[in-house]
């Protein structure tokens, strides 16, 4: 496993996505705008800002093939982004939600004509273009969802949809829009299935709020990192709902990289992987502590200047570094990550052993898990 | 008051006098309206060849949960039904009933549309139980009785 990429943002990343070959990147600075920053040589320059929220927006998906930005916030909007070629700025398109709440994350469908807003409003909103209207409307998925929905993911076949909240459920539902979607074939999750049906209901040992979810490639089993640090794969068809308790913090963003192997991040500051063995799911390796030579090279532009290390510590974790057993002498984590990763994302290509990581460190690392 | 009125389909109301005289039977018959906009008349919105039929085939027995699928999203039609109906002294009887259906996301367009021509639809086409109906998942078969039920002594 190797680091292909690393580059720090003077701010923190609470979102990032990648468009189509990762030539250029959507990052949330923490902020109401959205920065698009492209690749030139080994840096990255910023491009466009994307400026229409009124508050802080949660999340960022670029689809990779309609290249279409959609980006939800907690002013209860979502706008999805179309690029104007001939005059190369991005245009905004309100999108009627009708959430009384903060939105949490958005997500393309995998066929990108369709897109899902999780809320506070207790729903998720599933977005489609309305041919009559001319705008894209949505329709909620509200039953049995009792609090804040945060995360999402699509199911290949582009009509369930898997969600997990602040009520510590992890569901799949049917997200089937008449006139957008063709009846989806039968599956482990049921057949004719109309909006709205409850296709599994899952939740961990300890119970938590659901931070991540995710759908296996085949779509035959979901994922779910909640709060009590705790990692469970549910297979409907077997009927078995594994979990694995982990000793360290909490999750907050998983990946499947393929039938057997998921990738998992948080508020460890380390990506991790997990993989299957055929009986249970264990913890492999931790990404990118072992090499603190390199680490501590790229963490300063001048070697050995720990002074400036001190000061860059003191901005990007708000607290004066001390010496401690986690961290080594200059006060840093052994972790590449040196605060909380916001999110992991899998290579929009397919790829599957690259991911991305964006912290609040200011840090987007980009990872190939295998090399 | 200078509100659009639209101009109604002749088949149209034939269509809702031969929904009022077919044969009654068990299941529930419905035929939807729609205005066409462009045009701003009333119109059937029926799946095509459908008006080819004879008028015992056109009207297929369905039920609540068919016709509340077939409904959109997010625009406004007008909805006849026709069903049976048991009272409270066990007498039967199919009312004839026209629902208009207009969900919040329609257009505002669109809503006003269909709300200025309502009346003048119902009046021509001498039905006289009209009722609104906002929300997809309110249209059960209860709600239904109930707002029938006020009619009948």
């Amino acid at each position: 496993m190797s680091i292909t990429d690393e580059h720090i943002f003077p701010f923190c990343v609470t979102a990032h996505s990648f468009n189509h070959d990762k030539s250029q990147v959507a990052v949330c600075p923490n902020s109401n705008e959205v920065h698009i920053y492209a690749r030139s040589g080994t840096q990255w320059t910023p491009l466009h800002v994307l400026k229409e929220h009124d508050l802080l927006v949660t999340s960022v998906d670029w689809a990779p093939r309609t290249n279409r930005i959609v980006t939800c916030s907690q002013d209860k909007n979502a706008y999805v982004w179309t690029l104007d070629e001939v005059a190369n700025v991005w245009k905004p398109t309100l999108v009627h939600l009708r959430i009384n709440r903060a939105a949490t994350q958005a997500r393309w469908s995998p066929m990108e004509d369709k897109f899902a807003v999780a809320s506070g409003d207790k729903c998720v909103a599933i977005c489609y273009f309305g041919e009559d209207n001319d705008w894209w409307v949505s329709k909620h998925i509200k039953k049995p969802i009792a609090s804040t929905v945060l995360c999402i993911d699509w199911h290949p076949n582009n009509v369930l949809l898997a969600c997990g909240g602040t009520d510590m459920k992890a569901r799949v539902f049917s997200a089937f829009i008449k006139g957008v979607d063709q009846k989806p074939a039968a599956s482990v999750w049921g057949e004719r299935l109309p909006f709205n049906t409850v296709c599994g209901e899952f939740e961990s040992p300890s119970g938590g709020w659901v931070h991540s979810i995710g759908f296996s490639p085949d779509g035959e089993s979901v994922a779910f990192a909640s709060h009590d640090s705790s990692l469970t794969v549910a297979t409907p068809a077997t009927g078995e709902v594994t979990s694995v308790r982990s000793p360290n913090l909490p999750f907050k963003s998983l990946a499947w990289m393929d039938q057997s192997t998921i990738a998992v991040s948080g508020h460890d500051c380390s990506p991790m992987i997990y993989a299957y063995d055929g009986a249970t799911w264990r913890l492999v390796k931790r990404l990118g502590e072992d090499d603190k030579s390199r680490r501590s090279a790229t963490a300063s532009p001048s070697n050995n200047n720990t002074a400036f290390n001190l000061f860059r510590q003191m901005d990007s974790r708000n607290q004066p570094a001390k010496a401690s057993s986690t961290s080594t002498g200059d006060g840093s984590l052994k972790s590449v990550h040196q605060n909380t990763i916001t999110e992991l994302r899998r290579d929009p290509a397919g790829n599957p052993s690259d991911i991305s990581t964006g912290g609040l460190d200011g840090r987007l690392i980009q990872w190939n898990i295998l090399a | 008051m200078s509100s659009v009125t639209c101009t109604i389909n002749a088949s149209v109301l034939k269509n809702v006098e031969e929904l009022r005289l077919c044969k009654k039977t068990e299941g529930m018959k419905a035929y939807v309206a729609k205005i066409d906009a462009k045009t701003l008349e009333v119109v059937d919105d029926m799946p095509p060849k459908t008006d080819k039929l004879a008028k015992d085939e056109r009207f297929k027995d369905t039920t609540l949960e068919e016709v509340t699928e077939d409904l959109p999203d997010n625009a406004p039609r007008y909805l006849v039904l026709s069903y049976r109906y048991e009272h409270k002294d066990k007498r039967v009887s199919y009312p004839l009933v026209l629902i208009y259906y207009c969900p919040g996301t329609a257009r505002p367009a669109d809503r006003m549309l269909y709300a200025s021509t309502q009346q003048m639809f119902a009046t021509r086409a001498m039905l006289d139980k009209v009722y609104l109906l906002e929300d997809k998942d309110d249209f059960t078969q209860e709600w239904l009785d109930e707002k029938v039920a006020k009619f009948s002594r």
